[in-house]
């Protein structure tokens, strides 16, 4: 499986290099997607709790946010 | 080469001799293609001495003990342009010979999926390395945030939108007893067509010295991008 692409610029030199991840960079890599992937699902989920939670209520955001401020 | 003599003005009949040409005439500026080349052609620079380097584009002279830049300590210099590729991209051995690293970020797309745009200098991921405090649009996040990277933002830019820039400033990235604060500013395009500015400040929770710079989006591969660093007086 061709891993994923990573650049190195060297700026004393201005050589720019352009290699495939090692095995240890990708583990890193999965692991960052992961949890990107993870905080993106949690954003989500929170967004919608927050809806369904103003739909129970009857009232905006803007409603709940006077009510918070 | 010979000392500087000063400033002469040749008269008619006048015989140009050796030292004058070696104490009055050569004293112009020099150019040299760097700092190296001009280490191995002047073996002996004499106080008043003055240089261009053009790998620098900067004007220096010989104070007596040192290559001093012309106009002071202060300012801003160039140090490279980095077109942005790839999952991460890397930019190591940067110059410890500045107080300040300075960034300007634009034109960034993937080719994967939206996602912040965020920097990890030394590379470092390891947790809680990033203190910061946002002000995303009119919002002021007053809680202090700990995170894994440097994030350009609280929300994913358009992997497609080439309308993003930002400033991001390094101070004390040479110390390696302190913590290096951090300040990034900046614009960009949301997914949907919503746009996001930002304002974020914080340090980089680093006893080590920043000698490199690994930048990534969190939504994946890097299409397009550039990033000019400047290294700060």
């Amino acid at each position: 499986m061709t891993k994923p692409i990573v650049r190195i610029h060297n700026i004393e030199t201005n050589e720019v290099i352009d290699r495939e991840m090692t095995d240890a960079e990708f583990e890193a890599y999965e692991a960052d997607q992961l949890a990107v992937a993870k905080a993106a699902e949690e954003a989500k989920a929170k967004a919608q709790a927050k809806s369904a939670l103003l739909a129970k209520l009857g009232i905006t955001a803007e409603e709940a946010a006077l009510l918070l401020g | 080469m010979g000392a500087p003599l000063g400033f002469k003005t040749f008269a008619t009949g006048d015989i140009l001799t050796a030292g004058d040409a070696n104490g009055y005439l050569m004293q112009g500026v020099w150019v040299f293609a760097s700092a190296a080349a001009r280490t191995s052609a002047v073996t002996s620079p004499q106080e008043g001495n003055m240089s261009f380097l053009k790998d620098t584009n900067s004007v220096e002279y010989y104070d007596g003990a040192a290559w001093v830049a012309v106009g002071g300590s202060g300012g801003l210099t160039l140090l490279s342009t980095t077109t942005l590729s790839g999952a991460t991209v890397t930019i190591p051995s940067i110059v410890q010979t500045y107080k300040s690293l300075r960034m300007v970020i634009y034109g960034v797309t993937n080719a994967t999926a939206n996602g912040v745009m965020r920097i990890a200098p030394n590379g470092n991921t390891t947790g809680s390395s990033y203190v910061s405090t946002d002000s995303v649009g009119a919002s002021f996040v007053s809680s202090v945030n700990r995170v894994t990277y440097l994030n350009l933002g609280t929300t994913a830019w358009s992997r497609t939108a080439t309308n993003n820039v930002a400033t991001v400033q390094i101070d004390n990235y040479t110390s390696s007893t302190n913590y290096k604060p951090m300040n990034a500013y900046g614009f960009a395009e949301e997914t949907g067509g919503s746009v996001m500015s930002f304002n974020i400040g914080g340090a980089f929770v680093s006893n080590t010295a920043v000698t490199s710079l690994v930048f990534s989006n969190a939504g994946g591969n890097l299409s397009t991008g550039t990033v000019l660093l400047y290294g700060v007086n």
